[in-house]
C-alpha cells in the first residue's frame, strides 16, 4: 500500500528529482570551488553554505511537487477513495521528500569528510556536532515548507509577508535571527566549533520542527482533510485584491514603524558642536586642527544648512558629523555609515592645503538632502535636479550677476552637451552620468536650473525646487505613487510655466550659446575611446588588457583606468570601491593592467584623463564588462 | 430466502456547520439487489457516500457495512468495496494501464485479468493517459477499477451525471449485467430518476438529508397515487345542500360531463384522505385539479373516494411530490 504510493510519488516527479539532484550537486560543487578558491578554514563551510541556499531551494520546489500539486489537482480525492487513511497518505510524502533530501545533503556532508579528513582534524564528536546541526536544520526547513505547501492559495503572499517580516525584524527591530533556533545551527561556528554541542539551538529547531509537523498533520487531516482542500483552491479575483490590500498594508506598516523609530543620537566625544534651531553640526579633527578651526566649520556648516532649509522650505535636516581624515585628498570627501543611528557622518581633509569649502558645502547639501529624503531624491526620474541643484545652491550668489556663471561650470555644462544630450536623458539621468562622468552630468543639470531661473525667474525656479526636492514625502510604495502623480516635467509646468518639451529644446539653445563661446577652449580637451579584454592566466584568473584612444592625447601623457567589481544587483558603486590604475600614454594605447581578475565576475570600468581646462576628470564612458574571455 | 442486508445505516447524520447535510438516515441495502439513491441536488447523496466510504464520519449514527459494524469505515471494509465517485480525479498524466497497477497496491485481491478484460469490454485505451479521456471513458475507467478487485458491494455516485443519454444507457446496462451475473450489491445513487427505475430493485429517496422513502418501485406505486377532483360541480352541490338542508344530500348527481368526480371537491378530498389516514404529498401537477396522496396499499383499497378518481402515478412523479416542500394545508 505505502509501496503503491511511494512508487507513484516516484513515477509523478521523477524528472523533477533527478533535475533537483543534479542541480543540488552543481551547486554543492560550485559552493565547495568558492569555499576553496576563498581559502576558508574549513570544507564545512561548503555545507553551511549550500544548507543555506540550494538546499532552501530545491526545498521549496520539493514541497511545491509533494503537496501543492497534489492537492492543486485535487487528486488527493481519489486517494480518499481508496483504503489508505489520510495520515498514512500525508506521512507517505512527508518521508519521502525528508528521505530524498536528507539522502542528497548526506552525500554532499559524507564527501566533505572525505575530502577533509586530510586537511581538518575529524573526531567523533566534532562530526556528530555538526550532523545534528545539519539535520535539525534540515527537518525544520522541510516541516516549514511542507506546512507552507498546505497552505494552498495563500503560500505566495506568506512567503511574501515572511521575507518582509525577517527584514523588518532584523532592520527596524534590530532582532538577531541568526541567533535563533535553526538560523543558530548554521552560524559561523558550523565549521569550526569542535566540543559543544548547540543545545539550545537544538531544542528550540526540534521544537518548531514538531510543531510545523504537528500543523501539517493538523492541517491535512482535521475535519477530514477539507481545511487543506480549501486552502487549495485558486483564489477568487476579490481575494486576490484582499490578499494583495493586506501585502501591501503590512508593508506601508513596516515602513510607517520604521519611520516612527527614533534612533539614538550619533555619540562623537571630543567635537565642537553648533546646534540651533534643529539643526546640528558636530566637527571633530581630534585635536589636530584645533577646536577654533572646528568650530568656524561648524559654524559655516550650520548657516550654509539653516540657508538650505529655509530656502527649500524643509520642516527639518538630519544632524551632521563631520571628521578629520588627514590621509584624504583635499577634494575627496566620505560618507561614513551610522549603525543605528541618524544622521549624516562625513570624513573629509579640512586641513589640507587643497580645501575648496565651496566645493564640500556643494558636496555635503547633495548628501544630506540624500539623507533627509531616506534617498528617494536618489530615485532616477528626479535625480538630475538633486545633481543640478548641489552646484546651483553653492553657486547662487553668482544668480545676481549679469552673465556671472562659474567659468568652469559653463565649461563643463558646454562640454557635457556637446557629448549629445536629449529630452530623454534627463528621465535616464544614471545612464547619462555614466556616459559623460558625474562631474560633467552635474554641471549640465546645474545649467538646465540655471536656465530656469534665469528665464522664469528666480522665484519660480525656488518654488520648483521646492516641490521636486520634498524631504518629506516616504521612501516606500507611497513615494513611488507621489513621484508617479507628480513627476518633475508636470511640477516644472506649474511653478514656471514651461511645457517639457520646451523646456528641453530651449535649455539646450543656451547651453548651445556656451558651447560657441567656449570652442576654443573645449577643442583642447580630450575625446576618449576604448576597450577592455580579458585573457585567461588559469581557468578562475584572467589579465585585462586596455586599448585607448585619445583625442588630442593630454599634455601629461598621464590616464587612468578606473574600476570596481559590481555586486549582485546593478546597484550605484561608492567612489570608494572604485580602484584607480594610473598609466601612461608613452607605454603605448595597448598594455596590461596590473593585478589580475577573477572568472565571471563584472567589472565596471572607464578610462579617464584629468582636464585641466574642465577641472574636472573627462571619461569614456562607463561600462559594464563580465570577466570572460 | 431471506435477505441479507450487506448494508444498513442507522440514524446516520452529518452537518456542514449549520447545514443538516444527513439527518438521522436508515436505510438497508440487501445482498445482490440493486439499490437507487434517488434525491435531488443538494439532498445529501453524496455526503451519505462519503460517509459509507470513510471518507468523512458521521456526527452520529451507526453504519453496518460487510461484517463492520460502526462508526467509521475502515482500510479493511474499503478493501471489499468498489467506489465511482460523482467526478473523476484520477492523475491526468497516467494511462488506464498505470492507474491500474497503481490502484492494484491498495487491493489484495486485485485481479489484472479482469481488469484488462473490463478495459477491453468498456472500451477503454488502456495506453492513453487519463487527461487524454473523454468525460464518458473517465467514468468506465472509473467503474473499471471500481469492479477488478470482485467488490462485494459496489457504490456509485451520481457516476452518469456527466454523460450522453447513450454513454448513460451503456453504462447502466453493464452496472446492471455486472450486479446480475455476478450478484454484486449495488448501490446507486441518482438525480435521474428514469435510470433509477430501469436497473434499481428497491428504491430510498432522500430529501433534504431525510429518508423519505425506502422500497420498491411497485411498492411506492401502490402507495403515492393521485385523486382527481372537480371542484365546479361540487361547488355548484355544496351550494345547494347547504341552502335546501344544511346536510349532505346521497344521491345528488350533479350534471357533469364526469359523473365520478363530481361532488368531490379539493376540500372534500382532504377531509376524507385526513379522517382516512391518508398523508398529502401535494397538489397535482401544474393547473391538474388532483391531490397527491400516500398510504399503504390495503388503505388505497378501501379508499373513500371513486375508483375513478384515483390514479397510479410513474416513479418520477412520485419523486417529485415526495421531493418537494410539503403544504400545511392538511
Amino acid at each position: 500500500m505505502i509501496a503503491a504510493l511511494i512508487i507513484k510519488e516516484l513515477r509523478q516527479h521523477w524528472l523533477v528529482m533527478l533535475l533537483l539532484g543534479f542541480l543540488l550537486g552543481v551547486g554543492f560543487l560550485l559552493l565547495l570551488l568558492v569555499v576553496l578558491l576563498t581559502e576558508e578554514g574549513s570544507l564545512l563551510e561548503a555545507l553551511r553554505l549550500f544548507l543555506q541556499t540550494f538546499v532552501v531551494l530545491a526545498l521549496l520546489v520539493l514541497c511545491h511537487r509533494l503537496v501543492v500539486q497534489e492537492y492543486q489537482g485535487k487528486t488527493q480525492l481519489f486517494l480518499e477513495a481508496l483504503p489508505l487513511a489520510r495520515w498514512r497518505m500525508v506521512a507517505t510524502k512527508f518521508l519521502l521528500g525528508l528521505v530524498l533530501i536528507a539522502a542528497i545533503v548526506s552525500v554532499a556532508f559524507g564527501l566533505l569528510l572525505l575530502a577533509g579528513q586530510r586537511g581538518e582534524v575529524l573526531t567523533g564528536r566534532f562530526v556528530q556536532i555538526v550532523a545534528a546541526r545539519v539535520y535539525a536544520y534540515l527537518l525544520c526547513v522541510y516541516a516549514f515548507f511542507f506546512v507552507m505547501g498546505l497552505l494552498g492559495r495563500y503560500r505566495v503572499a506568506l512567503y511574501v509577508v515572511g521575507i518582509l517580516s525577517v527584514a523588518f525584524l532584523e532592520t527596524t527591530l534590530k532582532v538577531e535571527l541568526a541567533r535563533f533556533g535553526p538560523f543558530a545551527l548554521l552560524n559561523e561556528q558550523f565549521a569550526y566549533e569542535r566540543n559543544v554541542f548547540p543545545v539550545t539551538a537544538l531544542f528550540v529547531t526540534l521544537g518548531l520542527a514538531a510543531m510545523l509537523i504537528a500543523t501539517a498533520f493538523g492541517l491535512s487531516l482535521v475535519r477530514e482533510g477539507s481545511v487543506a482542500t480549501m486552502l487549495a483552491e485558486r483564489m477568487s479575483h476579490r481575494e486576490k485584491v484582499f490578499v494583495s490590500l493586506l501585502v501591501l498594508g503590512f508593508l506601508v506598516a513596516c515602513s510607517v514603524h520604521d519611520e516612527k523609530t527614533e534612533k539614538d543620537p550619533f555619540e562623537m566625544p571630543g567635537s565642537v558642536a553648533k546646534e540651533q534651531s534643529g539643526i546640528t553640526v558636530k566637527v571633530t579633527s581630534v585635536g589636530k586642527s584645533g577646536a577654533n578651526a572646528d568650530q568656524r566649520l561648524a559654524e559655516v556648516v550650520w548657516t550654509e544648512l539653516d540657508a538650505l532649509r529655509q530656502y527649500l522650505q524643509l520642516s527639518e535636516l538630519p544632524p551632521v558629523f563631520i571628521v578629520l581624515r588627514g590621509d584624504l585628498d583635499g577634494d575627496r570627501y566620505e560618507r561614513g555609515e551610522l549603525d543605528g543611528a541618524e544622521g549624516v557622518l562625513v570624513r573629509a581633509n579640512f586641513t589640507s592645503t587643497d580645501w575648496n569649502q565651496q566645493d564640500f558645502l556643494a558636496w555635503l547639501v547633495r548628501e544630506v538632502l540624500v539623507v533627509a529624503s531616506d534617498e528617494r531624491l536618489l530615485w532616477e526620474p528626479r535625480r538630475w535636479v538633486l545633481d543640478g541643484f548641489a552646484l546651483f545652491w553653492a553657486n547662487r550668489a553668482t544668480l545676481q550677476t549679469a552673465d556671472g556663471a562659474p567659468r568652469t561650470l559653463v565649461l563643463r555644462a558646454a562640454y557635457g552637451a556637446q557629448l549629445g544630450l536629449k529630452r530623454e536623458d534627463l528621465d535616464t539621468w544614471l545612464a547619462y552620468r555614466q556616459r559623460v562622468g558625474d562631474e560633467i552630468a552635474s554641471a549640465v543639470a546645474w545649467s538646465g536650473l540655471v536656465w530656469v531661473a534665469r528665464t522664469c525667474g528666480e522665484a519660480q525656479c525656488q518654488q520648483f525646487l521646492r516641490a521636486v526636492l520634498r524631504t518629506d514625502i516616504p521612501s516606500d510604495v507611497r513615494g513611488w505613487w507621489y513621484d508617479r502623480r507628480h513627476p518633475w516635467p508636470l511640477l516644472l509646468q506649474q511653478t514656471c510655466d514651461v511645457a517639457p518639451e520646451d523646456f528641453t529644446r530651449l535649455w539646450l539653445a543656451y547651453v548651445a550659446h556656451w558651447q560657441r563661446e567656449t570652442a576654443d577652449e573645449l577643442s583642447g580637451v580630450p575625446r576618449l575611446d576604448g576597450a577592455l579584454h580579458f585573457e585567461a592566466l588559469s581557468p578562475m584568473t584572467y589579465k585585462a588588457v586596455y586599448s585607448l584612444t585619445a583625442d588630442p592625447v593630454p599634455p601629461n601623457g598621464r590616464f587612468q583606468v578606473l574600476h570596481g567589481v559590481l555586486a549582485g544587483l546593478d546597484v550605484e558603486l561608492p567612489r570608494s570601491q572604485v580602484a584607480c590604475e594610473d598609466l601612461d600614454f608613452t607605454d603605448g594605447p595597448h598594455g596590461e593592467l596590473p593585478g589580475t581578475f577573477t572568472w565571471s565576475t563584472r567589472l565596471y570600468w572607464t578610462y579617464a584623463v584629468r582636464s585641466e581646462v574642465l577641472g574636472c576628470d573627462v571619461v569614456s564612458g562607463w561600462r559594464c564588462q563580465e570577466v570572460r574571455p | 430466502m431471506n435477505a441479507i442486508p450487506v448494508l444498513r445505516t442507522h440514524d446516520l447524520s452529518l452537518s456542514y456547520g449549520r447545514l443538516r447535510a444527513v439527518d438521522r438516515l436508515s436505510i438497508s441495502v440487501d445482498q445482490g439487489e440493486i439499490y437507487g439513491f434517488l434525491g435531488r441536488n443538494g439532498a445529501g447523496k453524496t455526503s451519505t457516500i462519503r460517509m459509507l466510504m470513510g471518507i468523512v464520519r458521521p456526527d452520529a449514527g451507526r453504519i453496518e457495512m460487510l461484517d463492520y459494524q460502526g462508526k467509521r469505515i475502515g482500510v479493511q471494509q474499503k478493501r471489499r468495496v468498489g467506489y465511482v465517485s460523482q467526478e473523476q480525479h484520477f492523475y491526468p498524466w497516467m494511462t488506464a494501464r498505470v492507474l491500474g497497477k497503481f490502484v492494484a497496491g491498495f487491493y489484495p485481491a486485485w485481479d489484472h485479468a479482469e481488469f484488462g478484460r473490463l478495459l477491453s469490454v468498456l472500451d477503454v485505451p488502456p495506453d492513453r493517459r487519463v487527461s487524454h479521456l473523454s468525460g464518458g471513458m473517465r467514468v468506465k475507467l472509473g467503474l473499471a477499477l471500481a469492479l477488478a478487485h470482485h467488490p462485494a458491494l459496489l457504490i456509485l455516485d451520481e457516476p452518469t451525471s456527466g454523460l450522453d443519454p447513450v454513454g448513460r444507457r451503456e453504462f447502466l446496462e453493464i452496472v446492471q449485467r455486472q450486479a446480475r451475473r455476478h450478484q454484486r450489491t449495488t448501490f446507486f445513487s441518482s438525480h435521474l430518476v428514469d435510470e433509477v427505475e430501469r436497473v434499481a430493485d428497491r428504491v430510498g429517496i432522500l430529501h433534504r438529508g431525510q429518508l423519505r422513502y425506502e422500497g420498491s418501485v411497485e411498492a411506492i406505486q401502490e402507495s403515492v397515487r393521485k385523486v382527481v377532483y372537480d371542484d365546479e360541480s361540487a361547488e355548484v352541490m355544496e351550494a345547494i345542500v347547504v341552502t335546501e338542508s344544511g346536510a349532505p344530500v346521497d344521491d345528488f348527481r350533479p350534471p357533469s360531463p364526469s359523473a365520478e368526480t363530481s361532488g368531490f371537491s379539493r376540500r372534500r378530498v382532504l377531509e376524507l384522505a385526513a379522517t382516512h389516514g391518508f398523508e398529502y404529498l401535494r397538489d397535482g401537477f401544474g393547473e391538474e385539479r388532483a391531490v397527491i396522496l400516500r398510504a399503504a396499499a390495503s388503505q388505497w383499497q378501501a379508499a373513500p373516494f371513486p375508483r375513478a378518481m384515483v390514479q397510479r402515478l410513474s416513479l418520477e412523479d412520485i419523486f417529485i411530490a415526495l421531493a418537494s416542500e410539503v403544504s400545511d394545508d392538511l
